[in-house]
């Protein structure tokens, strides 16, 4: 097995959902040892900081700092919130971890719950996500009767409760904090921050929210080792990354590459290239809120920074390939629509904004578009970036703007005269 | 307290403060629609963003959510500023009806004058607008028109935060997002007026003023509400230059003036509402004896008369007077100077039970219906040493001690077990001084005609011993007159050696002493005020 395959690396596995066979292949061996060998949170901390795990839901931020933002001295409870929602339009991998591995992810979240001092952990699980529940909760129910989570556990005195909360199925409650008000029973709108969750989140107490990629990679870095982890990644983000990619290529689905691995090794080496006879031609890299990619822009290392420079963006790892088949304006229709829908509508810009480049999107689509409405599109576009309560405005306005600029010529061809 | 630099003006400003207020500290309005000082901060509208260079670093951001702190340097006029607040602007414009001709909020609306001020930019709209509910009765008293809505969410924090009970929300997502009842309530609370005053646009309209005048015909004075103890501040909004629907009305609405210590920014509904008794057609207009309308000085001779054939034998112990609550303290300083200390009645009262009883609650109202019950008291109107409740007047009238009665201000129709007609057969002599013909005035031997509160300027204290001046708005009806100069007429017939020509030189008189009545500036409240909503938010 390749070094760098860590946590799909029991995938291959039906039945490592049971408890029994999940431990028999070692998952909550780090989580008996931190507890045997006393293992302080401080080291936990320090050592995921070390290993340089960046948030895998799409923002990328450094795990290990986030978590040192949590107040030790509060006396209020703290929580962990896992982020399952899985709405990014193209992304099929926190699905896999939840159905495939629950275990490595229980062992994440109590490996992680013990560094911060967290005694209860919320799953926030996208309203969709049938089996998985069922997974899960029978893998929590598990680990509860084998001691491995619940009242003082492995006779430590150390309690967590693990509860799966279903979402209703709005894209915007991936939004941490509108993950946390929709946990909390309220209508799924993000906060305005600051307070950041890490002081004021769940119930008003201090939070941590991850992923659930960024959660299960965290037993990997107990087992090898912070240093180890991040070499095999690059310098800045540590380990290895799910990429699932979907559309018009050979072998879709979801691999395991480490940090830093070129964007067209994914696409041409590991999915195999674009299906047999057609040609590429673009790639949407991480997601539907990353800019679009021509072929000749994809010489690019997959890790955060490098994808920002290179005006796009890691996002959730999603690569979605798109060949000469697809109509591009109808892609922006689609894409657009989307946005415009799933907008919690709090936000001036954003609610009415994207509306407005959704509208003209699909005027253009159906062929009544005029040059003057691509020009309204690349103005209106950026006051929809940064001007809003959260990231969901930019997640349309950057793309927009890409595939704009780079498909001018398609969609004035779209137009009459 | 951070000192900070707004537009290169220096500012101090206590701590906490945002950089809306801070900046309004300066003259400088930055334009906002969800923001309210009296809400909780939502950052959704998000029209109220600035440049703000802190700890060196430069960042666009609300002014709305961020406290001003030491050293902050804001901008609200750079180019990025202005294309953000333009495009918030054009985006809420966007889907707007501009049915502004046929909306009572124009005049008054944010929508139109932040236009005006920050957007003049040409209509881009190349799509359809969406179309929502148009005239939907949220509540009783109050419309909403869905179209018009800006979605800023005032009124739903309203209704959650300062009534307690969420009756509206922004129910759906994205741009198909609507304001609504919540499921299965209606707005319907005893503040719910408010939301009318927090709407930033003409969405939520008042049933009460809907289609009554074009706000710009209307003139307001700053005014104090009448029916309660708290005395919420409030502006008269009043025209009687145009002749348009309902002749004769002259007071169109009643709004809530900003007093930290008082009223906060609201009012409630019995207030906002309860000003139709101003203009009604059963106003009384003309001074009455034994039934005929008579001239002032025909209607206070008899009153001297009456009083006279009284103490001319020397009983003064059969006479009583009652004078309500809703007296001015002038009222009650010129009408215990002439009845309690000049014509000396052995019987005075003011206690008489309200036909209303009101419920205390956490917002504002008090469980006193008379605005004045603290003035009395600090005037000694309650404190005379034969101060009798006015149940125990009516018994002695009742039981023949007492044979002439004077009324001011009540029909006395609180009072329980009361049977007016038995009363009136027991008195040699009933006068009446009110400002409607209410149950006394056609029974009355001499009834007078006296002003609203809305008619003429005075105080009242409330219950917090609160002095609070109010303006006349309008002229009194016919040949009505404040009932302290009822009062001094009739003191001058009676040769008193005191005389009074305008209400502030009674004030002075009665302030003399009395260091809460002395600090009241009388001149600080006075004129008519520039603009209906000088303190709106
Ligand atoms: C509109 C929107 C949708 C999001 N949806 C998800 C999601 O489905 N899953 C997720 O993990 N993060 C999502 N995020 C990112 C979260 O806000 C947050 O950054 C993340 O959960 C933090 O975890 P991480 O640091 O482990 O990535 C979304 C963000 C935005 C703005
Ligand atoms: S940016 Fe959009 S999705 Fe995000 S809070 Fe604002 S309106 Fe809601
Ligand atoms: S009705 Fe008015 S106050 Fe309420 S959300 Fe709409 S614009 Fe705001």
């Amino acid at each position: 097995m390749p070094e760098h395959i860590l946590v799909t690396r029991n995938f291959q596995y039906p039945d490592q959902p049971e408890l029994k066979i999940a431990l028999s292949r070692g998952t909550y061996e780090q989580w008996k040892r931190i507890l045997s060998e006393k293992i302080s949170p401080e080291d936990i901390i320090n050592e995921v900081k070390t290993a340089k795990l960046r948030g895998q839901g799409g923002a990328g931020f450094p795990a290990g700092v986030k978590w040192g933002f949590v107040p030790q001295d509060t006396p209020k409870p703290k929580y962990l919130c896992v982020n399952a929602d899985e709405g990014e339009p193209g992304t099929f991998k926190d699905r896999a971890l939840l159905e495939k591995d629950p275990h490595q992810l229980l062992e994440g979240i109590a490996i992680t719950c013990f560094a911060v001092g967290i005694h209860t952990a919320y799953i926030y699980m996208r309203g969709e996500f049938y089996d998985p529940q069922r997974i899960v909760q029978k893998a929590i129910d598990d680990a509860k009767k084998e001691g491995l989570l619940g009242k003082d556990i492995q006779g430590s005195g150390f309690d967590l409760e693990v509860i799966i909360h279903m979402g209703a199925g709005a894209y915007i409650c991936g939004e941490e904090t509108a993950l946390l008000n929709s946990l909390e029973g309220k209508k799924g709108w993000p906060r305005l921050k600051p307070p950041f969750p890490a002081l004021v989140g769940a119930f008003g107490c201090p939070t941590v929210i991850n992923n659930v990629e960024t959660i299960s990679g965290v037993p990997h870095i107990m087992n090898m080792g912070g240093e180890a982890f991040q070499k095999i990644g690059t310098e800045n983000d540590g380990g290895t990354k799910l990429f699932g990619i979907s559309g018009h290529v050979q072998k879709p689905g979801l691999y395991e590459l480490p940090m830093g691995t070129p964007l067209k090794e994914l696409v041409f080496d590991v999915a195999g290239g674009v299906r047999d006879g057609h040609e590429l031609k673009a790639v949407i890299p991480g997601g539907s809120s990353t800019p679009i990619l021509k072929p000749d822009e994809l010489d690019i290392p997959l890790e955060f920074e490098a994808m920002m420079e290179a005006g796009t963006m890691l996002g959730s790892g999603a690569a979605i390939v798109l060949d000469e088949t697809v109509s591009i304006p109808e892609v922006f229709m689609v894409m657009s629509r989307f946005y415009a829908h799933e907008s919690c509508g709090q936000c001036t810009p954003c609610r009415e904004g994207c509306t407005w480049i959704y509208k003209i999107a699909r005027k253009i689509y159906e062929g009544n578009g005029v040059p003057a409405d691509l020009d309204l599109i690349l103005d209106l576009a950026p006051m929809l970036d940064g001007t809003t309560v959260c990231p969901l405005g930019a997640a349309l306005a950057a793309p927009a703007i890409a595939i704009v600029e780079k498909f001018r010529d398609e969609f004035l061809g779209m137009m009459k005269n | 307290m951070p000192e900070l630099i707004i537009n290169d003006q220096t500012v101090q400003v206590p701590e906490g403060t945002n950089l809306i207020q801070a900046a309004r500290k300066l003259g400088i309005d930055i334009p906002h629609f969800c923001y309210h000082p009296g809400l909780s901060i939502a950052g959704s509208c998000r029209m109220c963003q600035v440049e703000i260079e802190q700890n060196g670093r430069s960042r666009i951001d609300l002014a709305c959510s961020n406290p001003a702190t030491d050293g902050m340097i804001v901008r609200t006029d750079t180019p990025q500023v202005k294309k953000i607040v333009k495009t918030v602007l054009e985006l809420l414009l966007m889907n707007h009806p501009t049915d502004c001709p046929i909306c009572d909020d124009a005049g008054e609306c944010k929508l139109q004058n932040y236009y005006m001020r920050h957007g003049l930019y040409d209509n881009r709209l190349n799509v359809e607008k969406w179309h929502k509910a148009k005239v939907y009765p949220v509540g009783p008293t109050i419309s909403l028109d869905d179209e018009r809505c800006i979605l800023c969410g005032r009124c739903v924090r309203f209704c959650g935060e300062i009534w307690g009970e969420r009756q509206l929300g922004i129910f759906g997502h994205g741009s198909n997002e609507v304001l609504s009842n919540f499921p299965g309530r209606e707005l319907d609370n005893p503040y719910a007026g408010n939301v009318v005053d927090l709407c930033p646009v003409g969405a939520l309209t008042d049933k009460d003023f809907r289609f009554k005048r074009r706000v710009w015909y209307l003139k307001s004075v700053k005014s104090v509400c009448n029916l309660c103890s708290r005395g919420c501040n409030i502006y008269l909004h009043f025209d009687v230059d145009h002749d348009y629907k309902d002749p004769g009305k002259r007071i169109f609405r009643v709004k809530p003036r900003y007093n930290g210590g008082v009223n906060r920014w609201w009012i409630c509904d019995r207030g906002r509402y309860g000003y139709s008794f101003i203009d009604d057609a059963n106003r009384a207009l003309t001074p009455m004896v034994a039934g005929k309308e008579a001239e002032w000085d025909q209607a206070l001779a008899r009153v001297e008369d009456l009083i006279k054939s009284f103490s001319k034998k020397g009983n003064t112990g059969t006479m009583a007077f009652l004078i309500a609550p809703t007296a001015t303290n002038e009222d009650a300083f010129i009408a215990m100077k002439l009845f309690r200390d000049f014509l000396k009645f052995d019987n005075l009262g003011y206690d008489i039970p309200s036909t209303e009883t009101l419920q205390a609650d956490h917002v504002l109202m008090t469980d006193d219906p008379y605005p004045n019950r603290k003035g009395f008291q600090d005037l000694g109107v309650g404190s005379v040493s034969n101060r009798m409740e006015a149940a125990e007047i009516i018994a002695a009238v009742n039981d023949g001690r007492i044979k002439g009665l004077i009324v001011a201000g009540s029909d006395l129709e609180g009072m329980s077990g009361i049977n007016l007609d038995s009363i009136i057969t027991k008195l040699d002599w009933l006068i009446v001084a009110s400002h409607d013909q209410n149950l006394l005035w056609k029974k009355a031997t001499v009834a007078l005609p006296m002003a609203v509160h809305a008619e003429r300027t005075g105080t009242f204290t409330n219950f917090k011993g609160e002095v609070q001046k109010f303006e006349k708005a309008v002229e009194s009806p016919g040949m009505a007159l404040p009932q302290w100069k009822i009062w001094q007429r009739l003191a001058k017939r009676f040769n008193a050696r005191w005389s009074f020509d305008d209400t502030e030189s009674v004030f002075r008189a009665l302030a003399e002493g009395k260091p809460e009545y002395d600090t009241l500036n009388w001149n600080a409240t006075f004129g008519v005020t520039p603009g209906l909503y000088p303190d709106s938010w």
